[in-house]
């Protein structure tokens, strides 16, 4: 059994909190849930209303998109990443499946206290805009190098 | 009914009446002796009269037959008496007296008792008179009827009247008598005395009645104002949401205010006249009085009167006011209960009232229908007396299948709910015959129609009690023991008064046999069938897993339930469900249950031993201390503290995490820190003392700080606070400790809780509890409703759904059947008309508070095949449809089109969806 002490540890590795207070972060461990999933469980389905982020503590996560009935696994995420987000942020509805590849445990954050957390805490608001920002720069990267290909 | 009160009464109790006033008078005697004997102990052995010699004796008992010296000129003596000396005799008229006063207390206590018994008797047969005349109401009376103001007339108003009752012929009587005696005593002492109290009282009667009338009108108001308190209370609650809503409350309170103002003038005057009566009364007898100490002083002063006849004048008088007040007063209360009778008997009245006949319990069972309905000419008016349907010419056979559509249309709608209406009487025709297997259906018994018609419609009201109780209702119709059934028969009665002694509600009502079900197996059988037509099972089978059950009286069940509780442990894996519950082991701590929880290990039978009581129980306190863990809780408790107010102290009150994942609130949280902080300063000041308690301040009921942060130790649960204040050592003290504990109880007469195991059933907890006997995981997605598809496929697979359908219907379905949906409580009316099996099923927009695919999925279910088990049973059908394209299903098919009905005949095997259409043009 994991204390909240040992998980405000496993929080302070995670990039987008290192910068947070201690106490707040034990009040962060204390109000997420720390769940579990097995090999193929879903973490949400996409068109799903976001109710919550997660960030992935271990395992691996798969970002499925569903088209037409056919799946496509667009993306991984490993420790530490930051998924679900958008829809929070947004009020949209998911825009992807997330579905555990292996076991997983992932923290999971609630819509209301993910928004009141970011508006206490200005310094992890600049680290979700620069995470956000990472992930924007490499979508439009990874765009070109695809419409690059289709050229070829 | 009878419209006078005392003739109500004689008619009711005349044996009983002439058996009181027999009693009575047989007592008068020995209470005149008992006044006699005193005197009697005084002059004689006391003061020594007739004993002048030292053993002079006299006798005790001589007895003479009376009037023997008229008779036979001499006295004739029947017995001698026994000869007594002085002493003797103070003894034995003494022990004479306290035999009188004996006799005396006890003819008192009988009529008292009598009275008593007889007045209860009459209000038993009252009431009863009054509750069948609203059993024999027509339903429409029942629209402008208020439930509470009829129940204020049976309970309260006619209470007064059993008090009345034991007095009605004895009193009048009794007092009378005293009356006359005083008077005719008045008259020998003087004719002018006698002439002149006659002449007052005489006075009095005239007088008094006038000024009686104003006090009758009154009462009576008084009456209609307090029903109408009762209706208007209960429409209070009844509306309660809307008030509340809608900001009413003041305006209902100044409503109710308004009528408890009315009641209170119209009491205040009925006391100033009542007491004015009085005044006068007791002004009229004074009066008396005074004329005869001015009239007859007079007389004595000019010597025309002696003095010995005045005082004895005076001293008959003296009996005289007493049997006269009592008489006045008797007779204004016989006047009131008149009055109050009367009003009672009018809001009864007789008109439209059901003939008994028609109510009777048939001897033989009741023929299934034959030729069905036969409408002829039939006109039928709604509510408001508007006519909504004329001239209905139709025949329905029992097993006809007809629908009638109405297309969401108002008018057609209205007409088809009266025309259902109709068929069950609810509705009388305006015009025209309904007749019913040849005869009008208004002629049939209750009997027939009520067992041989289903009628259901969008109600959803349903009496408090279990879902059983309010399914089965409809079934018990006649007791199945024969001699319960006639006038004659008898159930135990403390008095057998009654003209018609209705049978037992206890005994066996429903008969198996008519029924067809065999026997109390069978028609379990028969109940979870029509469940399952009605779509009901599987939202009963819910209730009774959220339900307790007495392993009292179901051991199968309850052993059921344990085995299921082993399979749900050893196949976990295979139910999708491992390692989502943690089953309470009794040699391991649980580590989803609280610290309390794990300390009690069981459920508390005893309200001294529920969680909230653990903390200041004596017994755990002491084996805490035994167990060396009355401190470490103390710091486990203070540890707790203190994490909370790190983790919450810093938030502001409006914080979304009080609302969302704190399991404090913030006023918690602000009363932690200063309890934390007193404890703080008082530990500076004197680190020596262990009771930190401030004195003074508080009331000794209240908690000491010591002992507030002492308690949050128990509801502790390391698994959702992870606080990490629990560590392996305590949990094995608390381990040590449930045992201690269980030893301990193990020693009680009554053990005040039951403990977790395995292998035993807990009455306390609910069946779904004693499958799991176990904590489900809080980090678990979803963790909840997997274990409850899994118990849910179980119970499926063990065949248990039989007895949780049992245990579901054990339901308490709470005031009015609200605990239970709309939804839930349509069906089972529906379900209702399905169990008495009857020929013809008139259904009325039924299931409107389901979704239409559910309703649907019903209804074909029950027009395809009501009953699969039951191949015999193939009821015709009448129903108003709230989804047209069922109509398709039913063999015929009616249709509303100006004022009437037209039909389309179709043949089963010959689908026409737009048949209906076709016709209507």
């Amino acid at each position: 059994m994991s204390t909240l002490k040992d998980e405000v540890e496993v929080l302070r590795k995670i990039p987008l909190f290192a910068a947070m207070d201690p106490s707040k972060l034990k009040l962060l461990a204390y109000a997420s849930d720390k769940v579990e999933y097995e090999d193929g469980q879903l973490l949400f389905r996409q068109g799903d209303q976001g109710d919550a982020a997660f960030i992935v503590l271990s395992g691996v996560a798969d970002i499925v998109s569903e088209t037409g009935g056919t799946e496509v696994v667009v993306a991984q995420l490993r420790d530490h990443a930051l998924v679900g987000e958008m829809s929070v942020f947004c009020d949209i509805p998911r825009s992807a499946t997330v579905r555990a590849n292996g076991r997983l445990v992932a923290l999971k954050i609630g819509k209301g206290y993910l928004l009141d957390l970011i508006k206490e805490f200005p310094e992890l608001a600049t680290r979700i805009i620069r995470e956000l920002a990472f992930r924007l720069a490499k979508t439009t990267a990874d765009l070109a190098a695809s419409e690059r290909a289709a050229r070829h | 009914m009878e419209r006078n009160l005392l003739k109500f009464i004689w008619k009711n109790s005349r044996l009983k009446q002439v058996w009181l006033l027999f009693v009575i008078i047989a007592s008068m005697p020995f209470y005149f002796l008992s006044l006699e004997l005193p005197k009697q102990i005084i002059n004689g052995p006391i003061q020594g009269r007739n004993f002048d010699a030292i053993d002079a004796t006299q006798p005790f008992l001589r007895l003479t037959l009376p009037y023997g010296e008229a008779m036979f000129g001499r006295e004739i003596e029947l017995f001698g008496g026994l000869q007594l000396d002085r002493i003797e005799m103070l003894f034995a008229l003494c022990i004479l007296f306290m035999g009188f006063v004996f006799l005396n207390g006890w003819f008192k206590l009988y009529t008292n008792t009598y009275k008593g018994k007889l007045g209860e008797e009459v209000l038993r047969q009252l009431r009863y008179t009054l509750l069948d005349r609203v059993l024999r109401y027509r339903v429409a009376r029942f629209r402008n009827l208020k439930g509470a103001e009829v129940a204020s007339v049976i309970k309260d108003e006619v209470e007064p009247l059993g008090e009345f009752v034991g007095d009605a012929y004895s009193l009048p009587l009794f007092l009378g008598g005293q009356a006359i005696t005083g008077l005719l005593f008045l008259f020998l002492q003087s004719v002018y005395f006698g002439l002149l109290t006659i002449a007052i009282v005489a006075f009095q009667i005239w007088l008094i009645p006038r000024m009686r009338r104003k006090l009758i009108l009154l009462g009576r108001q008084r009456q209609i104002q307090a029903r109408k308190l009762a209706g208007q209370v209960a429409e209070t609650v009844d509306m309660a949401p809307d008030i509340h809503v809608n900001d009413m409350s003041n305006y209902t309170r100044a409503r109710h205010y308004g009528l408890l103002q009315n009641i209170l003038d119209i009491r205040f005057e009925l006391y100033q006249r009542k007491f004015t009566v009085k005044y006068v009364n007791n002004l009229l007898m004074q009066f008396l009085s005074f004329l005869f100490y001015l009239i007859g002083g007079y007389f004595v002063i000019t010597g025309r009167l002696d003095i010995g006849q005045l005082v004895a004048v005076i001293a008959a008088y003296k009996d005289l006011p007493g049997p006269i007040k009592g008489l006045i007063d008797y007779d204004q209360i016989r006047l009131m209960n008149e009055a109050r009778y009367e009003q009672t008997i009018d809001s009864f009245r007789d008109d439209g009232l059901i003939a008994p006949e028609l109510q009777t319990m048939p001897p033989q069972a009741v023929p299934r229908l034959e030729k069905g309905y036969d409408l002829d000419h039939v006109k039928l008016d709604d509510e408001t007396g508007r006519t909504v349907l004329e001239n209905v010419r139709l025949h329905i056979k029992p097993g006809d299948r007809m629908a009638i559509v109405t297309r969401g249309d108002d008018a057609a709608r209205t007409a088809a709910s009266v025309f259902a209406g109709a068929l069950v009487r609810l509705v009388l025709p305006a015009a025209g015959t309904i007749l019913l297997d040849g005869k009008a259906i208004d002629d049939h018994p209750e009997s027939l129609t009520g067992r041989r018609i289903g009628y259901a419609d969008g109600n959803t009201y349903f009496p408090a009690g279990t879902i059983r109780d309010n399914l089965l209702m409809v079934l018990k119709n006649r007791p199945t023991d024969e001699s319960q059934r006639g006038s004659t028969a008898k159930r135990p009665t403390t008095a057998g008064m009654l003209n018609h002694v209705p049978p037992s509600a206890d005994s066996e009502w429903i008969d198996y046999e008519d029924l067809g079900v065999g026997g109390k197996a069978g028609l379990d059988a028969h109940v979870a069938r029509v469940l399952e037509v009605a779509g009901l099972t599987r939202q009963i089978q819910d209730l009774g897993l959220r339900g307790t059950v007495d392993p009292a009286k179901n051991k199968e069940f309850a052993d059921k339930i344990v085995e299921v509780r082993h399979e749900f442990r050893e196949n976990a894996a295979s139910l999708g469900v491992e390692g989502i519950v943690q089953s309470f082991h009794p040699e391991l701590y649980n580590s989803q249950a609280t610290v309390g929880e794990n300390l009690l290990f069981g459920t508390a039978l005893d309200p001294a031993w529920a969680p909230n009581e653990l903390p200041r129980n004596p017994t755990i306190l002491a084996i805490l201390e035994r167990n060396g863990l009355r401190s470490a809780f103390q710091e486990m408790g203070q540890r707790i503290a203190e994490a909370r107010i790190e983790l919450f102290g810093d938030l502001a009150p409006d914080s979304k995490i009080f609302e969302t994942v704190a399991d404090v609130t913030y006023e918690e949280i602000v009363r932690l820190k200063e309890i934390v902080g007193r404890l703080k300063m008082a530990e500076r000041q004197e680190p020596q003392r262990q009771e930190a308690a401030p004195k003074g301040k508080k009331g000794p009921q209240k908690l000491s700080d010591r002992d507030e942060v002492f308690r949050l130790a128990f509801d502790y649960c390391e698994a959702q606070s992870r606080f990490g204040v629990l560590d392996a050592e305590t949990e094995a003290k608390i381990l040590a400790a449930r045992n201690d504990l269980r030893g301990e109880i193990g020693g009680m007469a009554e053990a005040p809780v039951f403990f977790h195991d395995p292998d035993r059933y807990n009455p306390t907890a609910s069946v779904l509890d004693n499958i799991l006997l176990g904590r489900v995981s809080s980090t678990v997605v979803d963790g909840k409703e997997k274990v409850l598809a899994a118990v849910q496929e179980l119970v499926a697979r063990t065949g248990i759904s039989d007895g949780l359908l049992q245990a579901g219907l054990s339901f308490e379905m709470g005031n009015g059947g609200r605990r239970l949906s709309d939804q839930q409580r349509q069906k089972l009316h529906v379900a209702r008309a399905l169990l008495k099996k009857p020929d013809i099923i008139v259904f009325n927009e039924v299931l409107g508070a389901m979704d239409a695919a559910g309703r649907r999925e019903i209804m074909t279910r029950l027009i395809d095949g009501p009953l699969q088990d039951e191949p015999d049973f193939r009821p015709g059908f009448v129903v108003v449809l709230l989804d047209d394209d069922l109509a398709e299903r039913f063999d015929r098919v009616l249709t509303y089109s100006n004022g009437g009905f037209v039909e389309t005949e179709r043949k089963a095997d010959e689908p026409q969806p737009h048949a209906i259409a076709d016709a209507a043009k």
